[in-house]
């Protein structure tokens, strides 16, 4: 009984410092005005987060976390960020608008309600689970053996669909590219022509 | 950049809430592999 007892006091202490690291980290990431240390505690977030998929014992989740996010998307914004090169502001508050207040306002409203509703829910008596033994559950186990096995048989379809917008984005994306390039040329063949028209003495 | 987190928080209610309630069905997972999905591509598209 002790043993149980000190591991989930363990759990709870993993679980406090990494919820900790959430709240600042996000906090920093909205309020940090130089958009690198952004995106430094963006990253902080993320694997904050992966660890919590740990504690939640979902295994293929946390690879695809840390795999994607902190690996590709992070990487892919500081990519961005240095190629937009843009000068840091330094302005700690800015002029607030009407909007502003409006979804300063709401965001409270919404917060409050959520506090309000997640306490008064009692969490232990609720069973939605209906007692059906004849799910699909052989002796593949929970891995991920059983994530491909259920991709590939019963939600096939947006299996697919994910594809297709895969196949989407990547037409999008080099069409955008494309544009751009054209652009350019477009620019440096009307400079040329404008120099042939009225040539420098 | 803002938008990540939205998307972290739908995967993280997901997850916890096909454990708790079912743990057998794996459903919140796999959804929450499609919600990972659509963040990359829209970071790819909103980044252009």
């Amino acid at each position: 009984v002790n043993i149980i007892q000190s591991t989930k006091s363990l759990h709870e202490i993993i679980f406090l410092f990494l919820e900790v690291g959430l709240i600042l980290g996000s906090l920093g990431v909205v309020i940090m005005t130089n958009i690198v240390y952004s995106t430094f505690f963006l990253m902080l977030v993320f694997v904050c987060i992966s660890f919590m998929y740990l504690l939640l014992n979902v295994d293929f989740v946390v690879t695809a976390q840390i795999f994607i996010y902190v690996g590709a998307i992070n990487i892919l914004i500081v990519f961005v960020i240095m190629l937009i090169n843009k000068p840091p502001s330094f302005n700690f508050f800015p002029s607030w608008t009407m909007g502003d207040g409006i979804t300063c306002a709401t965001c409270i409203g919404l917060f409050f309600l959520l506090i309000i509703t997640i306490s008064n829910t009692s969490w232990s008596k609720i069973y939605l689970v209906t007692q059906s033994n004849n799910i699909v559950e052989q002796d593949l186990g929970r891995n991920i053996q059983c994530i491909g096995y259920l991709l590939l048989t019963k939600y096939f379809l947006p299996f697919e669909l994910l594809f297709i917008i895969l196949l989407v984005a990547l037409i999008g994306a080099i069409t955008i590219a494309h544009q751009e390039k054209i652009l350019e040329m477009r620019v440096k063949i009307q400079a040329l022509q404008a120099k042939e028209d009225f040539p420098t003495s | 950049m803002c938008l990540e987190p939205f998307f972290n928080v739908v995967n993280i209610n997901l997850v916890t809430f096909s454990n708790y309630f079912n743990i057998e069905q794996l459903k919140g997972e796999i959804f929450s592999i499609f919600v990972i999905t659509i963040t990359a591509i829209e970071t790819v598209i909103g980044l252009d």
